[in-house]
């Protein structure tokens, strides 16, 4: 346990950010400990997302704690404030409203947003996002509005989201890319038995393909692939994965490859910085490999070796076991989430 | 600064609005001040950046008044290449823009509208060109490109007679057997070198110094030589495997590739290298039938030169990039090659400013592929001067980087030749400078100079409302249809040349308060969006000629309102809302001038 009263300050209210901050309350009581995040809701359970949109229940049925959980442990939640600037020279980062705020130390947990991909870049506006709880409510508000939807790549949220579709009597289709079906271990085994349980959940797939272009179509909207299908829809969702959430750094000095780049101790390259989560790009050496995790698993892991490493433990980190999600009774491997079903 | 004449613009349409009287008012004066050189350095980052010192707001400009075609002649005044360059540019210009600065929003896509310019001058456009009378004097080129042809029309427009002389079969250098044809047509590459050789220069192309003629040959044939042969010897691997087969070096991969030959690359490609040429050989790789690219990287990909627009094409084509690897051996394993890495992690910084990369200790892994092509830079081939003049240790020529002189009398060397391998506007930039110096060597006068030219101006220029329209995004192919060698950037539209034209500060426009005029209501102050205007009690000159301001709360010590132009946006909000007219705009360019004008 650690005596040194310091201030530890958590960059993101996800699962890392949360997980750190157990982690250092129970290693350190007397430390004090900020979360700020720049989405107005906080921390919520991702595989509760989507059958959100089956039910009429409040947003806060997502919450994984209420926010006197947060007063009880002494940790203190600001919502709604956006980091513009991190200085690790000064310790300090400078929040949108020019307010400066200074740690002992930082832990960067700020997710993940989803990945556009290069070649749709320019087709940004057409494609609806899913991965948060405002996402969320934004779609119940317009169930009624859609009947067709199109998932362009695949990840667990997508294949979740395409249950609940299904449920809501929408019709679904896949363009399913092997780049972009993440983070699924995809080898032609996995795919053609992924393909098998779509179509029987009568989901239409278009495999081995990838959508080049999206156009509008009166209300609705045609969805392009590279072998020249054309699938018309009225709601294309980008389900491609995710990328790191970390524009805010530009300008700190803190190396980053894709994310953050941490070594197996999970800190970055400046002092009293470390990285967790989807944000993080870390140095595996049971791997040899750096690798970006994404899922619940990974990023609950990842915060708490973070918290242990800035309690001057020395953690190394080390992989998490893989978690699975079903489709028609039929497992399928996932590194990192869990407790995620198309079979809602 | 000395004044030179009234300046009348009957022919500029911009003007027509203006009285006769205005138009008589406009005044152009002419300065080799530092201070105004100093001026020129710390406000027009663009053309600062520029190693050609391209006047870019001011073709820029010109784009938006639809003069393309002198939007191309101010390109093509100090830069020789516009439709080239407005290609595949490696954009420094872009990297310094204001508009690109912290709160500003993006650079403006400076390098697209110089291919506006090019895409969209009059047919049957007038190349400007004004030649001194004839010297007598004969030059050789050693070397036809971006350096050469930069060199030899700089050196023929000085009345010189210029023989280039070109191992390969066609002129161009890089351009031509370095660049594949999908970034830089071919025709457009032809029409901008005739325009050189249709000065009077000779080229005599499939001759190699060295083999076909010694260089000892030219040294006493001609008044000088000028050496700008390339790079064209490739930096080796220096591991096992280097030599099997369907390894390449990325300078011979793309020469066969623009030569047409067959080359292997099987399904899977390896790449090594994070420059332009790495980008290159992944990107012909899948058009020659690879179904998978993946280009490995010393650091990661903010350390490696190539720019944003460019690694959003090649990894639009599915290339991947692996960072933070050191390739460390290869090996033949049936018709497979087994390829070893390294993981490694960032380190500091070397004295040339380069990230360094750190191996982590066993932290090696096998690849496989059926090629493998590294592109890891490349030297020049110097064995050809050895017997005229005495190579360093690293076989490099040594000279002069001032004036681009060997310690042999007549001999020169410019562009990557002398440096190792660098841009393409670095290469012309330096054959044009070395130019210069022939020509003072053989005239024994300086016969072409710079100067800060000021033109004032009643009109502010822009609109406040142009900051805010977004970098227009330039068109391409779509990825199914970039097959062999069609060009996959289409170019901006007039409209979006337009619109993106707009977005440019003109930060040649200098924006100064006539404080005998100025009545102190801060009227300025209010409206400015950037808060450079400001009181101050002195500006100091300092030694460089760069002007620094002593900024004063108090207004019993304030001597003026002083706009900070360093910081100003040329957004005009404050002439707009002066009362008492006192708000001057001075239009300052760094141009080229005869001596004796």
């Amino acid at each position: 346990m650690l005596k040194k009263s310091l201030k530890y300050v958590i960059i993101g209210d996800g699962h890392a950010g949360n997980s750190a901050a157990e982690t250092l309350r129970k290693g350190n009581p007397g430390s004090e400990i900020v979360i700020i995040s720049s989405k107005p809701t906080h921390y919520f359970d991702h595989s509760l997302l989507a059958t959100f949109l089956l039910d009429k229940k409040d947003i806060t049925s997502l919450y994984v704690y209420p926010y006197t959980w947060y007063k009880e442990n002494n940790i203190r939640l600001r919502l709604n404030q956006t980091i513009t600037k991190v200085i690790p020279d000064k310790h300090e980062l400078i929040l949108a409203h020019n307010e400066r705020v200074y740690y002992d130390r930082l832990l960067i947990a700020s997710g993940a947003k989803p990945k556009l991909p290069e070649s749709l870049s320019r087709y940004k506006n057409l494609l609806t996002v899913f991965t948060d709880a405002v996402d969320a409510m934004k779609l119940r508000e317009r169930l009624g509005t859609f009947k067709h939807v199109t998932m362009v790549g695949g990840d667990c949220i997508g294949l979740h989201l395409a249950g609940a579709m299904l449920k809501l009597g929408k019709s679904v289709t896949f363009v399913l890319n092997e780049y972009n079906f993440w983070p699924l271990e995809f080898d032609e085994t996995v795919k053609s038995k992924l393909i098998g349980c779509l179509k029987k959940k009568h989901i239409e797939v278009v495999a081995d393909d990838m959508t080049t272009e999206i156009v509008r179509d009166g209300t609705g909207l045609n969805v392009m692939t590279k072998n020249g299908k054309i699938i018309k829809t009225d709601l294309a969702f980008l389900t491609s994965g995710m990328v790191p959430n970390i524009d805010f750094l530009d300008g700190s000095g803190i190396d980053v490859q894709t994310g953050i780049l941490v070594d197996e101790y999970m800190h970055t390259s400046a002092q009293d910085i470390w990285a967790a989560g989807e944000c993080a790009t870390v140095y595996y050496p049971e791997l040899k490999d750096y690798r970006q995790t994404t899922g619940e698993i990974n990023a609950k892991a990842l915060g708490n070796i973070s918290a242990r490493n800035m309690l001057d433990e020395k953690k190394v980190v080390s992989l998490a076991e893989p978690g699975k999600i079903t489709i028609e009774g039929e497992d399928f491997i996932t590194y990192g989430w869990k407790g995620f079903s198309i079979d809602i | 600064m000395k004044e030179e004449k009234t300046y009348l613009s009957s022919e500029r349409e911009s003007f027509d609005h203006l009285t006769a009287a205005r138009r008589v008012e406009r005044t152009v004066f002419f300065s080799t001040n530092k201070k105004d050189f100093a001026w020129m350095r710390e406000n027009v980052p663009c053309q600062t950046a520029c190693p050609a010192s391209t006047n870019i707001p001011g073709y820029i400009y010109t784009d938006y008044q639809e003069r393309y075609g002198r939007s191309y002649e101010i390109n093509r005044s100090v830069n020789i290449l516009p439709g080239v360059l407005g290609r595949i540019c490696s954009r420094p210009c872009e990297l310094s823009c204001r508009h690109g600065w912290p709160g500003f929003g993006e650079s403006v896509a400076i390098c697209h509208l110089k291919r506006v310019a090019s895409d969209f001058k009059p047919e049957g456009h007038r190349i400007e060109e004004s030649m001194f009378g004839p010297s007598g004097k004969k030059i050789a080129v050693v070397g036809s490109g971006p350096a050469g042809l930069g060199a030899a029309h700089d050196l023929a427009i000085f009345g010189h007679q210029v023989t280039i002389y070109e191992a390969l079969e066609r002129p161009g250098g890089m351009l031509r057997y370095g660049i594949p044809e999908f970034r830089l047509p071919r025709n457009i590459l032809d029409i901008e070198i005739s325009n050189i050789l249709r000065l009077g220069v000779d080229l005599r192309a499939g001759v190699r110094v060295g083999k076909d003629i010694k260089l000892e040959e030219l040294t006493k044939g001609y008044d000088a030589v000028l050496l700008t042969a390339g790079t064209y010897s490739p930096n080796k691997l220096g591991i096992k495997g280097e030599t099997v087969e369907h390894v390449y070096s990325g300078l011979d991969f793309m020469m066969d590739a623009n030569s047409g030959k067959d080359i292997f690359v099987g399904s899977k490609v390896l790449v090594v290298g994070g420059g332009y040429t790495a980008m290159d050989c992944a990107r012909t790789s899948l058009r020659l039938g690879a179904k998978r690219v993946i280009i490995n990287i010393l650091t990661t990909e903010d350390y490696i030169t190539v720019n944003r627009e460019e690694l959003n094409e090649v990894k639009t084509e599915n290339v991947e990039i692996r960072g933070l690897v050191s390739i460390e051996q290869i090996e033949r394993s049936g018709s497979n090659l087994n390829v070893k890495f390294r993981r490694n992690r960032l380190g500091g910084y070397s004295e040339k400013g380069e990230r360094l990369a750190v191996p982590i200790k066993d932290s090696d892994f096998t690849d496989e592929a059926d090629a493998v092509i590294y592109a890891i830079g490349q030297r020049p081939e110097t064995n050809f001067a050895k017997g005229v003049i005495k190579l360093e240790k690293n076989s490099m020529i040594p000279f002069d980087r001032s004036n681009s002189a060997t310690e042999v009398k007549g001999l020169f060397v410019a562009g990557d030749f002398g440096t190792g391998a660098s841009t393409v506007i670095e290469s012309i930039a330096s054959g044009r400078s070395a130019a210069w110096s022939i020509d003072r060597y053989l005239m024994d006068r300086t016969r072409r100079k710079k100067v800060v030219r000021f033109e004032k101006y009643s009109e502010k220029q822009r609109e406040r409302a142009w900051d805010f329209i977004p970098r227009q995004v330039m068109p391409t192919l779509p990825v199914k249809e970039r097959v062999d060698q069609l060009e996959v950037e289409l170019g901006l539209n007039r409209t979006l040349g337009k619109e993106e034209s707009k977005r440019c500060y003109l930060c040649s426009l200098k924006f100064e308060i006539d404080v005998t005029r100025c009545i102190y209501c801060r009227y300025c102050m209010d409206v400015c969006p950037t808060n450079c205007i400001h009181t101050t009690k002195d500006v100091v000159t300092e030694e460089d000629g760069k002007q620094k301001l002593l900024v004063t709360d108090k207004w019993n010590e304030v001597s003026a309102i002083v706009i900070d132009n360093n910081n100003c946006i040329r957004c005009g909000n404050c002439k707009k809302v002066c009362p008492v007219e006192c708000i001057d705009v001075v239009k300052s360019e760094l141009i080229e001038q005869d001596v004796e004008a």
